[in-house]
Formats: C-alpha cells, sequence, structure tokens
C-alpha cells in the first residue's frame, strides 16, 4: 500500500472515529459496561518535562492492571487509555475533550503541571466528570475545591510548609524565621502559609528573600537573612537555587543554623549531594519535608510499590521516586469503584469518592476526600540529612490541624 | 494578482460562515476545540505569512503580540468588565502600538539581525507575563470567565467555535483585500528587491512599519480568539515553542500563499490529533513520527504544499 494511501486511511480513520462519536450523547453512565471500565490517563511523557509523567503514569497503570490480575472491581476489569499532554493546557483541553466526547471515558487521572489541570477545571465540571490529578500539586487546582477536580496526590505548599513551620517551631524552638523563596505560584502559596503559622504561634518572620528559580547569584538575599539572624531558616527553592543558597551558607558560616528546606528543594538526597560537590559541610543542620513513607524506591516501605511497577514496566528497571506520586489517586479510584458496588453509577462513584480515607502505604498522611475536600494529602513529614543518613525528624504534620482552613477563605 | 477580489476569494470567508452555521450540530465538543485551535492557528499563520512570506522580513516576535492580544482582552474582560468587541479592539491598538515602536527601532534591521531583535522582544515580552503578577497571575496563569459579546456570552464549544469562525472569516477576507492592495503590492516589491522597490518610489521604511504593525495585530487577534475558547491562560501559552510551531506551518504550506498557509496551519494543526489516534498504542512514537513527517514534508516539498499543487497543476497544463 502506498505512502498517500496509507495517510488517507490515517485521517480518514481519525476523522471518522471522531466524527462518528457524535455530540454527547445523554447516557446513563459513560465508560462503564458490564465488564469494563475505561479510565483515561494523561501526563507529559514527551519534551522537557517527561520526567514528571512517566513513572506516576506507570505508576497508576501498574496498580490498575494489579487490579484487573486480581479479577477487577465487580466483575469489571479497568481499561485505560494513556495520552501525552506535554504539560500544556491547550494540549490537556484537547486530550479531555477526547476522553470525554470520543473515548466517552468514566474518569480522568492526569496531569502533573497545575497549569494544564487548573485549565481544564471548568470542562470537568460542566461535563461532570470526575478528573483527579496524577502528581500535580499546586494549590490553585484544588483551593478553592471544586466538585469534580481531585488534586494533590504529593500536598499542597499548605501541606509542606505546615511541616516546616511546625517543626521549627516546636521541635527546634524558632522564635523568627527567615524565608529564601521564588516568588512564583509555589512560593508565594508557601509565603502564605508560613505567614498562617508565624501569626497563629507568635512566630516572626524576620526575612523573607526573593530567589528566582532561574538565580545564578544569591549573594545579597542569603547575606540580608544572614543579617535578620532568624532562628531557623527556610527555603521554599526549587533544587537549583536551594544548591546555590547552600553553598553561600557555608562560605558565610550559617552551618550551625538549622535550615529547612521545602520538598521541591531535594529531588533526591544523592542528586542535591551531588550538586553540592559531595561537600556535606553545610547538612550539619539540615532538614527537608517529605510527603512519602520512604527517601527512594528501596526503602523498604516503597520497595513493594517499585516491584510492581518493574514487574508490569520491566523496560524502567529504576523508576524515580516521583513515581510513588501516581499511586495514591489510582488507589482512591478503585477504593471508589469498589465502594459504589456492582451496579456503578458516576452519582455512586461521587457520593462513594466523598467518603475515601485510606492509608496508601505510599504517602507519609492518609489520602482523604470528602465533600469540602479536594486535596487529597494534607500531611507531611520532616526528615534530617546530614549527607549520609536520611532519618525521620518529626509528623507527620496535617496542615488543616495546624491552621483552620477558614484562614485561607 | 493584485486588483479587485476574485469570486473564489469572495466566496471562501462565506463558505466559513456557513460552515460555522450548520457544522457544530454535528461535532462533538473534542472536534469543535480541535477546530477552534485550528481557526487560531489559521490566523496566527495569515499574519506571519504577512511579514515573511509576503514581505520577506524574518521577524519572530509574532508569539509575543499572541499573548499580549490574549492578556490584554482577558484582563480587561475578568479585571474591568470591559465586553470582548472593545477588549479586541483595544488588544489590536495595543499591539500595533508596541509594534510600531518596535519597527521605528528595527526597520533598518534584515534577515537574522531582524529575527535576532524581535526573539529579544519575545523572550522580554515572555518574562513580563511571567512576572507581572498582579495583572497577568504570573505562572499561575489566568482563569477565564466566558467571553462577553454584550449581546450574549459565548458559552461551550459549538458558540465558541461560530464566533471564531466569523473572525477567521472577517480575517480571511481582510488578508486578501491586503494582499490586493496598494500595500500588497509594495510588501512584495520589498520581498523581491529593497533596492528597486525603494527605486520605485516605494516608502520601504514606511512599508516595512505598516506589515509589521498589521502583522502583530493579526497575531493579538489570535490572542483574543485563544481567550473566546480556553477558560484558562498562562505564560506557557506563549513559549517559543508555538513561535517554531508557526514557522513550520509556514513552510509545509508554502510561504506567500495563503491558500498554502491555511492548508500548513491545518495540517500542523490536526496532525498530533490524527497520530493520537493512528498511533494510540505506540505512545512514544508519535513525536519521532510527527518529526519525520515535517522533515519528509520539507524535503519533498520545499515550496511547501501550495508550491506541490502549483507544480503538479503546471505538469497536468504541459500534458495537455
Amino acid at each position: 500500500m502506498g505512502i498517500i494511501s496509507q495517510t488517507i486511511r490515517a485521517v480518514g480513520g481519525f476523522a471518522i472515529a471522531a466524527v462518528m462519536a457524535g455530540p454527547a450523547a445523554a447516557q446513563t453512565t459513560t465508560g462503564v459496561t458490564d465488564d469494563e471500565i475505561l479510565i483515561g490517563i494523561f501526563a507529559p511523557l514527551s519534551g522537557a518535562l517527561t520526567a514528571y509523567g512517566t513513572d506516576p503514569t506507570n505508576a497508576a497503570r501498574a496498580w490498575f492492571n494489579d487490579v484487573n490480575e486480581k479479577g477487577g472491581i465487580h466483575g469489571r476489569q479497568i481499561r485505560y487509555i494513556v495520552e501525552d499532554d506535554k504539560c500544556t493546557p491547550a494540549e490537556a483541553g484537547a486530550i479531555a475533550r477526547k476522553f470525554i466526547n470520543v473515548d466517552r471515558v468514566f474518569a480522568m487521572l492526569g496531569g502533573s503541571c497545575s497549569g494544564a489541570t487548573v485549565s481544564i477545571q471548568e470542562l470537568v465540571n460542566q461535563e461532570q466528570i470526575p478528573h483527579f490529578m496524577l502528581n500535580a500539586s499546586g494549590d490553585a487546582g484544588v483551593y478553592p475545591p471544586t466538585k469534580y477536580q481531585f488534586g494533590a496526590a504529593p500536598g499542597t505548599q499548605r501541606a509542606t510548609l505546615a511541616a516546616v513551620m511546625s517543626y521549627a517551631i516546636d521541635d527546634l524552638g524558632a522564635k523568627t524565621v527567615g524565608v529564601l523563596g521564588p516568588e512564583d505560584e509555589m512560593g508565594t502559596a508557601a509565603l502564605r502559609m508560613i505567614h498562617a503559622v508565624a501569626e497563629k504561634r507568635g512566630v516572626e518572620v524576620v526575612a523573607n528573600e526573593i530567589v528566582p528559580n532561574n538565580a545564578t547569584d544569591v549573594t545579597v538575599p542569603v547575606l540580608n537573612v544572614q543579617s535578620a539572624n532568624p532562628d531557623v531558616i527556610i527555603l521554599t527553592t526549587y533544587a537549583p537555587p536551594t544548591t546555590l543558597v547552600m553553598k553561600k551558607i557555608v562560605e558565610f558560616g550559617l552551618v550551625d543554623k538549622p535550615i529547612i528546606s521545602a520538598i521541591q528543594g531535594v529531588s533526591s538526597t544523592d542528586a542535591f549531594l551531588a550538586s553540592l560537590d559531595g561537600d556535606t559541610t553545610g547538612l550539619k543542620n539540615f532538614y527537608y519535608a517529605h510527603p512519602l513513607v520512604g527517601e527512594t524506591m528501596d526503602d523498604p516501605g516503597l520497595k513493594p510499590f517499585k516491584d510492581l511497577m518493574v514487574k508490569h514496566f520491566p523496560d524502567r528497571p529504576n523508576p524515580g521516586i516521583m513515581g510513588a506520586y501516581g499511586f495514591p489517586h489510582a488507589m482512591a479510584i478503585v477504593h471508589a469503584l469498589e465502594a459504589a458496588g456492582p451496579g456503578l453509577t458516576r452519582e455512586k462513584f461521587m457520593e462513594a469518592i466523598e467518603k475515601t480515607n485510606f492509608e496508601s502505604g505510599v504517602m507519609a498522611a492518609p489520602t482523604v476526600f470528602n465533600p469540602e475536600r479536594r486535596d487529597s494529602l494534607r500531611g507531611q513529614v520532616i526528615v534530617k540529612f546530614d549527607g549520609e543518613t536520611v532519618t525521620h525528624a518529626g509528623g507527620p504534620y496535617l496542615w488543616d490541624e495546624i491552621v483552620d482552613p477558614s484562614y485561607f477563605d | 494578482m493584485y486588483g479587485s477580489l476574485t469570486r473564489y476569494e469572495l466566496a471562501w470567508p462565506l463558505v466559513v460562515v456557513a460552515a460555522a452555521v450548520l457544522f457544530p450540530p454535528y461535532l462533538n465538543n473534542y472536534l469543535l476545540f480541535v477546530g477552534s485551535i485550528l481557526l487560531v492557528y489559521a490566523v496566527l499563520a495569515l499574519g506571519l505569512d504577512l511579514i515573511m512570506g509576503h514581505a520577506g522580513q524574518f521577524a519572530l516576535s509574532h508569539v509575543a503580540f499572541y499573548g499580549i492580544g490574549a492578556y490584554v482582552t482577558a484582563i480587561l474582560q475578568s479585571r474591568y468588565g470591559v465586553p470582548f468587541p472593545i477588549g479586541l479592539v483595544a488588544a489590536i491598538v495595543v499591539s500595533a502600538a508596541l509594534a510600531a515602536a518596535i519597527a521605528v527601532a528595527s526597520v533598518r534591521l534584515r534577515h537574522i539581525y531582524l529575527g535576532l531583535a524581535t526573539v529579544a522582544f519575545a523572550a522580554a515580552t515572555h518574562w513580563v507575563f511571567e512576572h507581572w503578577r498582579n495583572l497577568t497571575g504570573g505562572v499561575d496563569g489566568m482563569r477565564l470567565p466566558p467571553a462577553d459579546f454584550m449581546f450574549f456570552r459565548a458559552v461551550g464549544d459549538a458558540a465558541n467555535f461560530r464566533v471564531l469562525a466569523v473572525m477567521f472569516a472577517l480575517i480571511l477576507l481582510a488578508t486578501f483585500l491586503l494582499v490586493r492592495s496598494k500595500l500588497g503590492r509594495s510588501m512584495a516589491a520589498i520581498r523581491d528587491s529593497e533596492h528597486v522597490a525603494a527605486v520605485s518610489g516605494i516608502s520601504v521604511a514606511r512599508t516595512k512599519m505598516w506589515v509589521f504593525m498589521i502583522s502583530s495585530a493579526y497575531a493579538s487577534v489570535a490572542g483574543s480568539m485563544l481567550f473566546v475558547f480556553n477558560s484558562f491562560i498562562s505564560p506557557i501559552d506563549f513559549t517559543f515553542a508555538p513561535a517554531v510551531l508557526l514557522l513550520t506551518m509556514l513552510v509545509v504550506g508554502g510561504m506567500g500563499s495563503i491558500p498554502g498557509v491555511i492548508v500548513g496551519a491545518f495540517l500542523l494543526g490536526i496532525l498530533p490529533e490524527v497520530l493520537r489516534t493512528v498511533l494510540r498504542n505506540y505512545l512514544v512514537w508519535q513525536e519521532f513520527v510527527y518529526g519525520l513527517i515535517l522533515v519528509l514534508s520539507i524535503t519533498l516539498m520545499p515550496q511547501g504544499v501550495a508550491g506541490l499543487f502549483k507544480k503538479l497543476t503546471a505538469k497536468r497544463r504541459e500534458a495537455k
């Protein structure tokens, strides 16, 4: 067959498949048959942000495969379709519409970037299709909560900074804190929680220095924090600027000062240490917030989940730690499908999902959804890293037990 | 080429409007959304083709004006309650004014130097989108309300598609008129030879400035169209990636040919969706095949689809 006729067939196939789907038909429960439940999965699987999507997607797929191998849910197998959104709102918008109108999925699980997930919030609420973010954790997707969008599997900045501040105050006895962080969405959300806890506990934020994500020199912000002399230094920076700050901490002799980093500052301890050229001088009093039960996929708590991923995706024998974030919402979907019973409808599923409350075995705190809550993880732990070992230092701390959620209204 | 419009040129915008009225009831939201994306791409590509294909200038700031159009319309409606049509006009005025300022500074530049100057402007604009948080929402982006057309609000993919199709039809008509106007002749003369154009009495600097302003206004209109069918915009929509995609649309379609550019925009816009369906089980191959198709089409059709069509037509005539 010639290339031209193959192309015509391909384009024709697309057109027929898309048009035949027609306008959304009124159907009791789309995406559910007697023997199948259809889920649409999307994540960045190509381009610069592939690393954020590949392993979490595999984790979710591995979980669904495992459920299927064990007989499925009430006699139904979970079938999933995977699409690549490249973390862009436009692609996410097209994919979500394709899932809803062409594939007719029952629910969607996807999104590793906040922008792409927030961009389909209105659509999923309009179409009343439940959408669970894969590992996107931006505050904008879940605050204020909307009925059909669920997120924050790794916890929002509220969860991270509540843990950081609680540990600083309760365990390190901080009366003053100094903050170094970016001015972006994450940095702003982080600062909001820092001020909320500080106000409540009578702690003073004596320095708040902006460190852009693309900073190449952090001398001035670090000097400003040094001159403010806080009891504890808090970092809400991403990994590259965190490295710069830590090097300046050593240079300016601030190594005795306790430093607590948000999770985004330490992508993995190996990578973090390598970025410091193996120099552990600045890690004398270094802590960071963490949402998982283990530090690497080989830790005893996470090893069974790694094994499950490798079993189903042997082409990736060493999945990254981010992969773990793909489990909790896949588990939440399975829990709710089980609870909804054999006569599955979307209404029953929504009722069940709003009663979600389980320990995933992956995350440091329970995965919870209820009518007022769409951020599944509210707790994180604090760990101490000295350059060699990671030890549990405190927590889990649950942000809504530390600050009344109404503070943010 | 110049003078009054042909029957075909008058008919096409009418066909687009008729399609916009007739088709939506038979199309699902996915197709309508993809259709809306294609219309935006077509307007963007037509605008870029004015400056690159018709006037022969190498400018890469199109994506910046695309963003300006989107943000101006969005900010005016969501923050100040300004209806979309007024916001659209404001976006065009702001873009044209900015384009004029840039043109004054860069009108003497050509080729890669003009390209670099306009890239610098695009980068600076993107920085503003990311960092002027109070106005643009920064990297958090902006949630957008349905476009307010004073007499009605465009809610839903079908209504959005209809509005965009009408806007596209108007842009198409304007492009045909522009290319056949005196300015269109001047643009073509400059493209072929700036020296010859100058000695023929054409003000090269003024023509370049006008083309740059009009081209930027097109991009701004496309940005406003983005506001119509999206409920969210963020700086990631206006990175260098869409700029490269636009250039590719022009190359694949055929620079300087209005039908060619539209075909290029539609082909490259629809290709990812086709691959999504055809290569459903070969996800990792989608990007590869996309790249391969681009390389092959550029290699096999150096003048784009329009060039290939011309060649085939000429061969058929010769055969007769």
